[in-house]
């Protein structure tokens, strides 16, 4: 094993795991405040969607080869628009009409992808977007001309997980917003004593996480989807990874990173390693052995878990 | 989830209409005239025998997943599993078709073990997700959800059928699906009096759910675990138990249904989620649980889906549709308090003026029958309540000792104490 190999398998480690994490923490700001996000998933394909369709409006008139970063900046914003629109129907849902998160999150993992497809299918005439032209990860890494597979994995994705990891950090140990928001996920009758508007705060979470859900979904379509979004296809299953992600790291930034920077090891290493005698089942190990990890890791983690005290239960204002 | 205050087939029909009104809104911005979309679908399945057959064999399926997942949902859990035990069951059970047919057997053995094979394994792959519920408090719907995307690929990789260079596949083809024999598949499409065996099978395990439910000790631990998850200990069922069977009985139904649906097809290619597991969380929510219920909704959906699938494609629309349907009736599932006030908002809208007569009729004898028997008790009031009408008023000090409404203070001439104290003190030499 040569210096190569370790820079690509790292490389390949992190490209896989930027998505997750992003994902992973869009989960950690809604559950935090109380409320279970099983619609990560939902969200990301939403993200990944409205990121394309961004891209796509814009491909005919501004040419994507002189500005890859303004359309990555397009991107993010229309695909965090999109996921906002679903976080606002499960903040809708879960609180003011006081429905149970977990099927509502379901629901909206099946709204999103049949809705991208029905939306792709009027649009395109076929269920997955058009081609979003040239942009693609070699494109947005900043630097685009090295050898070094390592410094080719560095994008501005890169650079948003290390601030998003410290201002989330930061947010939720100093700032007034974080601990109120950890304060209406432990217990929110108490935080409704003191004053806190405890819908207020749970549904700015469920905005924050969707905006994040909508960036990793983006991360996904230009760092490993290819030259098109496709619902079915694109993000499979990825949400449900970063879910696993977010409970592994049992609700804390840091293990999140750990977490996740370590399933993406886990995933890529049987694939890098390049045995022969493994080779023929290089698509069950791409396809299913991701999902076999996280159950492994939930297996380990979930008996004394941590989860914020009242996520998942029904709040109704005292008085 | 909580449940409603009004009838369950109402709560179902209002569901089902607002669905329809957001499909109705989303054909019209996709510029299609809703109404000739839905003559479109209903005429395209009844007009065609082979749509119609199709429709009787998706049913039967879509019953299956849907009495699956009510099972768990009536223990208070929430199996999502359905679509890998669906194609894990299914898929194992062709595989070993396959291989008994390379051996040789007869073929109803083959069905018949096809079956059993399914059962079995459909049950293992659920307890497992009940046993890491149970013994490591994992979650059961992300364990669900991730073992769906394992169990894929898991069958993808077993159908392939060709290890370290060794072929185990018995006809040569390149692309992963295992064919199986027209007769094989026969047995699965055989009729009995134009209703599919499948059919038949269905509405027996639909009759078995029924009787589990409402007529066997079990069945009542499972109703009182998804009233109230915590109450089980406390009058002596064993819900650990319970659970992990009750998961495991939904996985070997649900993988009944791949196996019927993969046998019936002759052949499996595991691309994808076939999507009876999520229509069936659709089934099972809207039929509110009951055995009927799932029959009907589950009858309405298949229909529902099968046009759409048959009669979008000229109209510039995708199938897809159906599913923003299923996704909404999920929703709207689960949030009974919204439904609960359409409801009341539309009862109210219909309902008429009441009746002023007979209501202030019956106010005004309860008032005066009062002031009667408040009259008879305290004398007259009608001083004391000009009284109370009155607004209370400032008085100055002078005013205030001057005023009559103080009770009149009586002050024993002996000592100058008020009387009020000096009967207190009386009392208290008695008790002396």
């Amino acid at each position: 094993m040569n210096i190569d190999m370790i820079y690509s398998i790292l490389a390949a480690t992190i490209a896989l795991a930027i998505p997750l994490i992003i994902g992973a923490y869009a989960g950690l700001y809604s559950e935090r405040s109380g409320i279970i996000n099983i619609g990560i998933e939902g969200m990301m394909i939403a993200g990944g969607f409205f990121g394309a369709l961004g891209i796509i409006s814009l491909k005919s008139t501004i040419s994507v080869a002189n500005n890859p970063f303004l359309f990555l900046l397009i991107a993010c914003i229309t695909g965090a628009l999109g996921a906002a629109l679903f976080a606002l129907i499960h903040s809708y849902f879960t609180i003011k009409l006081k429905s149970n998160q977990v099927v509502t999150g379901i629901a909206l993992n099946m709204l999103a992808l049949s809705g991208t497809q029905f939306l792709s299918y009027l649009l395109f005439q076929q269920t997955e977007t058009d081609t979003l032209g040239t942009l693609s990860a070699a494109q947005i890494s900043f630097f685009k001309n090295s050898t070094n597979p390592l410094l080719k994995v560095i994008n501005p994705f890169t650079i948003f997980v290390i601030i998003m990891i410290i201002t989330t950090i930061f947010v939720f140990n100093k700032t007034r917003f974080g601990l109120r928001v950890k304060s209406v996920g432990e217990n929110p009758y108490a935080a409704e004593a003191v004053g806190i508007n405890v819908y207020s705060y749970r549904f700015k979470a469920v905005m924050i996480s969707g905006i994040l859900a909508g960036i990793a979904g983006v991360a996904v379509l230009l760092t490993s989807g290819g030259d098109k979004f496709s619902p079915a296809i694109t993000i499979n299953g990825k949400g449900f990874m970063a879910l696993a992600i977010l409970i592994s790291g049992r609700w804390r930034p840091i293990s999140i990173l750990v977490a996740g920077l370590f399933f993406a090891l886990l995933t890529v290493l049987p694939i890098s390693l390049g045995i022969e005698s493994l080779k023929q089942f290089n698509q069950f190990i791409q396809t299913g052995a991701p999902y076999l990890i996280s159950l492994i890791a939930l297996v380990f983690v979930s008996k004394n878990s941590k989860a914020p005290k009242s996520i998942g239960k029904v709040y109704e204002k005292a008085n | 989830m909580t449940k409603s205050k009004n009838k369950p087939f109402i709560v179902s029909l209002t569901i089902l209409g607002l669905a329809f009104l957001v499909m109705f809104l989303i054909l019209l911005l996709a510029r299609v005239n809703p109404l000739i979309a839905l003559t479109k679908m209903v005429t395209q399945v009844i007009s065609s025998p082979l749509e119609m057959q199709l429709l009787k064999y998706y049913v039967a399926i879509l019953i299956l997943t849907g009495t699956s997942i009510a099972i768990s949902m009536y223990t208070g859990m929430f199996n999502i599993g359905v679509e890998g035990q669906f194609i894990v069951g299914g898929g194992i059970s062709v595989l070993t078709s396959h291989i008994l047919n390379s051996a040789g057997v007869a073929y109803p053995i083959i069905a018949l073990s096809a079956i059993i094979i399914g059962l079995l394994v459909g049950y293992l792959w659920g307890l497992l997700i009940g046993y890491l519920k149970i013994k490591f408090n994992v979650n059961e719907v992300v364990s669900g959800i991730l073992l769906n995307y394992f169990g894929l690929a898991l069958i993808a990789q077993l159908i392939k059928l060709e290890y370290f260079g060794k072929s185990y596949k018995l006809v040569d083809d390149i692309n992963s699906s295992v064919k199986l024999p027209e007769q094989l598949s026969a047995i699965f499409r055989f009729e009995v009096l134009t209703i599919p065996v499948l059919l038949i099978i269905a509405m027996l395990v639909l009759v078995l759910y029924a009787f589990i439910k409402n007529k066997t000790k079990t069945g009542f631990s499972m109703q009182v675990m998804g009233k109230n998850e915590h109450a089980g200990p406390y009058i002596g069922i064993r819900t650990d138990l319970i659970r992990m069977n009750v998961l495991g009985l939904s996985g070997s139904i649900a993988a009944l249904a791949g196996v019927l649906y993969f046998m019936y097809d002759g052949s499996v290619k595991a691309g994808s989620f076939a999507g009876f597991g999520f229509n069936g969380i659709a089934v099972a929510s809207l039929g509110n649980l009951s055995a009927v219920g799932i029959l009907l909704s589950a009858t309405f959906l298949q229909f529902l889906q099968s046009s759409a699938n048959a009669s979008f494609g000229p109209l510039g629309l995708h199938g897809s549709l159906i599913g923003i349907v299923i996704g909404l009736i999920i929703l709207l599932v689960s949030s009974q308090y919204a439904i609960d006030l359409i409801i009341d908002n539309t009862k109210n809208f219909f309902k008429e003026e009441p009746k002023n007569n007979e209501s202030s009729n019956n106010q005004q004898i309860i008032e005066t029958t009062r002031e009667t028997v408040d009259t008879k008790i305290y004398g007259d009031l009608s001083e004391t309540k000009q009284k109370l009408k009155a607004k209370p008023q400032i008085l100055s000090n002078e005013e205030y000792q001057n005023s009559a409404d103080l009770i009149p203070e009586e002050i024993d001439k002996k000592t100058s104490k008020s009387k009020i104290y000096t009967d207190i003190e009386d009392d208290v030499r008695e008790v002396e």
